[in-house]
């Protein structure tokens, strides 16, 4: 009995090993990392062949492989942040099949934390991850920028600040982020409205592709951000971690730190403070500076947590504050200022390098607060209930403050919005004959948000639930899923006019469906997936009426707008190593009824600063196509060529044209060396050099759009890596170069494209720096 | 043990339920109109220089501001040929129901009003300048002179150029662009 507690205690992940005999020196070696409690892949494992300094990761099957590899006796390493370091001795002389290899599970609140968020289960619909060393890589970037490292995932741009996510071409309100298991609620309507969150929190991104909404709730119809923090330490002691980042483009410095703690007195209660400081100047392009392009990040959470067996709780603290420049010659008065911008070479409003962040600007600050516990049954399944409350105050600061001195003192903002949300969810999980599991949910919402200062949208009530149910089955190398959801959604809107006020009410109610399969083969897998969704229309859909500053146009919304409706089909192929190929390629149709979009009317609005191109949110029946791949070949052991690309045709169904606004087609080729070094100290270098193209996007009608779009261009990027492993001390350093040729170019999906170029080289440089007290792990014993 | 969860359960069920109720509190109704000072209407008012009693006036309403209502006034300005007038400018915001010319008058450092004509027989000369060094022209007081028979249309462009006013349209942003029918009768 002893004995088996202590094994259950080790035991974190698996390795399962198989191996093929060829001829001398050519063995190759292959694996799987899994983690011991939920057989799950462990992606992004590190693999190291002890004494060699020959290593790899794991990708996001949990799969590896080491190629060319001579008879003998090897030990494998195998690190993952999860879960200590364990070692594996592998005879290659002989056949072995199946081996274990243990791994110290530190982290069983990071188990509860995922199951909330997607089921510990095999899902038909592929979650893609960024890998290790892509977030390590693009550390101190925006939340939008860093999801640029998983293919297919664009991001809609103001300038280098302010990125959002695009999914298969849907962004904004078709996409919902799961920040550390809630739904990010903020101004999210905006198209430069970007996610209040700070990714310092994440240590895993994940992105779900195509319609989520039975496990997600309405609008996920084009997919979900997850983001999820580590795990709280689980072990008496403390830990720390600092990460240092820096970039010559905008001189932006960033500085976060996390404290980790499990104090052995208070029986295992866990603790977590983490904080981030980010500065940024002015942007620079090949050529000028962008002026007033600068911002600053003030971030902070907390999390503690009380885990036993049978049950747990854990409470979440979060404060996201950012203060964001916009570029002033994007601040339109009218249409001529527009023409006059157009056809300067450089912005008309220029500057040098500066800190300072002037008017227009936003100040957001965005404050979460999280309660989550569960209860486990026996054999009787587990009971997981989360409350959450956020509170967003965005607050848009116009180019010009008011005329009058007195007034102009207070520095207002001229439009400010406040939204409070809370959700409840309640979720029950149960296994039955080890073959079914059944998950049951039941999310409710309330939301209000009210505003201040000039008119762009009215103040609403927002209140909403949903009961959901997803069936799992599997046997063997199969499995299949089946869920359905319903949600029913109460949009009040408080509108005044002409002193009266009118309350409006909407009452949106719908289902979402799932169905889906999936076979693992020996080397590859197969999975297809079905699913429905549905949006009801945002309050700026309905009720948008005024000047974009952004876009010199006038946006109308329409109070009879239905909600969209969506059934996306995605076959997804993964590759687990085939001829020394490994990879992915998904294929999607996503059918998108009664699809809200911005369509061009005449007249155009008369207002004193000139008139104004008038754009009207309309429905159109819509159909996205494309095809993600992501191929990886094996030169030899340590030279590797690696393939991205993506193509995405939209169209407009109903007048057989194309679609605006979607991202450009691309594919990037890449080179990786990951030579073996002699040193010691130094391990896990990589070198990885990419050349990304872009295509031109697709021309549209003359009156949707002031200018064409810009031509395709191609940035190279260069980004290295190493680890640094002293006897105190470990230290990942890495340094990354974007846009190394200095190319002047403008991106489609930048709003800023009409007035000036994006950025030009990126220099970026961070560290990170785990910490353990030696002090505290000695107690433990 | 099966008693506790028991009451955990009913602990969380209780909780739900008081964090519902909370939520009837949260905010709904439209908070005070806090509008920013924006220019809604402009009114020009035209003297004959020869017969002071002879006052036309013509102007652009748009009380609501940018979107919503359509402006409910944009006259045509209809001046008598071979006339000098003398004319000013007025701004209003029609949302606060007050009068914007004080303000651009004390910023007039700041600001710069252009007159551009097309089709029409028309002289307009800025008379009124303000304390830069050397003096730049205002726009809020002009001299009309009109001469044959004519229609056609009078831009008018309200410049604000903080700190940037070199007496050209270039720099800045616009606060007013009009473009009204003008008609010179006998």
């Amino acid at each position: 009995m002893h004995k088996m507690l202590l094994i259950a205690f080790l035991l974190c992940a698996k390795l399962i090993l198989a191996q093929q005999n060829t001829s001398e020196c050519t063995y190759t070696l292959a694996g799987k990392v899994i983690d011991e409690h939920n057989k799950e892949a462990l992606p992004f494992a590190t693999i190291v062949i002890k004494g060699t300094q020959i290593a790899t990761l794991s990708d996001s099957l949990g799969v590896f492989s080491f190629h060319n590899l001579c008879a003998g006796k090897f030990v494998l390493v195998s690190s993952h942040l999860d879960c200590e370091n364990v070692e594996l001795e592998v005879n290659l002389s002989k056949n072995t099949e199946v081996t274990k290899l243990q791994e110290h599970h530190a982290k069983e609140l990071h188990q509860l934390i995922i199951a909330a968020q997607r089921s510990q289960l095999q899902q038909s619909q592929q979650i893609s991850m960024l890998g290790h060393r892509e977030m390590e890589a693009s550390k101190g970037k925006p939340l939008g920028e860093m999801l640029k490292g998983i293919v297919v995932v664009n991001s809609l741009q103001t300038g280098s600040s302010i990125s959002k996510p695009v999914i298969h071409g849907l962004h904004s309100n078709r996409i919902i982020i799961m920040n550390n298991g809630v739904r990010q609620e903020g101004q999210q309507w905006g198209s430069e409205h970007g996610p209040e969150i700070d990714p310092f929190v994440a240590n895993k991104i994940a992105v779900i592709k195509g319609a989520a909404g039975v496990r997600y709730g309405p609008d996920a119809i084009g997919g979900v951000i997850l983001i999820e923090p580590n795990a709280l330490r689980d072990s008496a002691g403390y830990d720390a971690i600092v990460n240092l980042a820096g970039a010559s483009n905008g001189k932006q410095g960033t500085a976060s730190g996390i404290i980790n703690g499990n104090i052995k007195q208070l029986n295992g209660l866990n603790f977590r403070l983490q904080g981030t400081l980010k500065q940024a100047g002015n942007s620079n392009t090949p050529n000028y500076y962008l002026k007033n392009t600068g911002f600053n990040e003030k971030n902070f959470s907390a999390g503690m947590a009380y885990n036993k067996t049978f049950f747990g709780s854990e409470v979440f603290y979060s404060k996201f504050n950012s203060k964001l420049g916009i570029l002033s010659a994007a601040h339109i008065g009218n249409i001529t200022d527009l023409e006059r911008a157009f056809n300067s070479k450089t912005p008309l409003d220029s500057a040098g390098f500066s800190y300072e962040i002037q008017r227009p600007y936003q100040l957001i600050v965005h404050d979460l607060i999280k309660w989550k516990s569960y209860l486990k049954f026996n054999k009787a399944g587990k009971l997981t209930y989360t409350l959450s409350r956020q509170q967003d105050d965005r607050s848009e600061y116009d180019k010009h403050g008011p005329r009058n001195d007195s007034l102009a003192a207070l520095n207002k903002p001229e439009l400010k919005f406040t939204i409070h949300t809370l959700i409840h969810e309640l979720i029950y999980e149960i296994q039955v004959a080890r073959k079914f599991t059944t998950q049951v949910g039941y999310t409710s919402m309330h939301q209000a948000n009210s505003y201040e200062g000039r008119f762009f949208i009215p103040n609403f009530n927002n209140k909403g639930w949903g009961a959901f149910v997803i069936e799992h089955y599997k046997y063997n190398n199969f499995f299949a899923e089946a869920g359905f959801r319903y949600d029913e959604r109460k949009l009040r809107v408080f509108l005044e006019k002409n002193g009266f006020i009118k309350q409006p009410l909407y009452d949106y109610h719908s289902y979402s469906g799932l169905l889906g399969a999936g076979y693992h083969f020996k080397n590859h897998d197969l999975k297809f997936n079905i699913g429905t969704g549905w949006r009801p229309p945002s309050v700026n859909e309905l009720y948008a009426n005024g000047v974009h500053h952004g876009a010199a146009a006038v946006e109308i919304g329409d109070e009879n707008l239905l909600p969209e409706s969506n059934i996306n089909t995605s076959l997804w192929w993964g590759i687990n190593s085939i001829n020394k190929i490994s990879g992915e390629v998904e294929i999607y149709q996503n059918v998108i009824n009664n699809f809200i979009y911005l369509i061009p009317v005449q007249p155009a609005t008369q207002t004193i600063r000139g008139a104004f191109p008038t754009f009207k949110y309309k429905q159109v029946n819509a159909i996205l196509r494309g095809i993600d791949l992501q191929l990886k070949y094996s030169l030899s052991k340590t030279l590797h060529t690696n393939i991205k690309g993506s193509y995405l045709f939209a169209l407009n169904s109903d007048t057989r044209l194309r679609l605006t606004q979607m991202p450009q087609n691309s594919i990037e080729p890449a080179i990786l060396w990951e030579p073996v070094l002699k040193s010691k100290k130094w391990n896990n270098f990589y070198l990885k050099i990419s050349y990304l193209m872009v295509a031109k996007a697709v021309t549209v009608a003359a009156d949707e759009d002031y200018l064409a779009p810009p031509p395709a261009y191609q940035l190279l990027n260069v980004d290295a890596g190493i680890i640094l492993n002293t006897k105190n001390q470990k230290m990942n350093l890495g340094i990354n170069v974007n846009n190394a040729l200095n190319t002047s170019y403008r991106s489609y999906l930048n709003r800023y494209r009409y007035f000036a170029d994006d950025m030009g080289t990126n220099i970026s440089i961070h560290l990170k720096i785990p910490i353990n007290f030696k002090t505290n792990n000695n107690e433990k014993k | 043990m099966k008693k506790n969860k028991i009451i955990l359960l009913l602990g969380i069920t209780i909780l739900t339920w008081q964090a519902c109720k909370k939520d009837a509190d949260l905010p709904k109704l439209p908070s005070p109109i806090n509008e920013p000072e924006v220019i809604t209407s402009l009114k020009f008012t035209f003297i004959d220089s020869a017969n002071a009693a002879n006052v036309i006036t013509a102007s652009f309403i748009d009380a609501d501001g940018d979107g919503g209502n359509q402006p409910t006034t944009f006259d045509t300005i209809k001046l008598k040929s071979n006339t000098t007038y003398l004319c000013r400018v007025a701004l209003f915001n029609g949302i606060l129901n007050e009068e914007i010319t004080p303000e651009i008058e004390a910023e007039a450092n700041d600001h710069l009003f252009i007159y551009k004509t097309s089709g029409v027989n028309l002289n307009i000369a800025i008379t009124d300048a303000d304390s830069n060094n050397p003096p730049l022209p205002i726009g809020l007081n002009a001299r009309w002179r009109t001469a044959s028979i004519s229609n056609g249309t009078v831009q008018i462009i309200l410049k604000h150029q903080p700190g940037i006013k070199d007496g050209t349209e270039a720099p800045g942003d616009t606060d007013v662009d009009l473009s009204f029918q003008t008609k010179i009768n006998n």
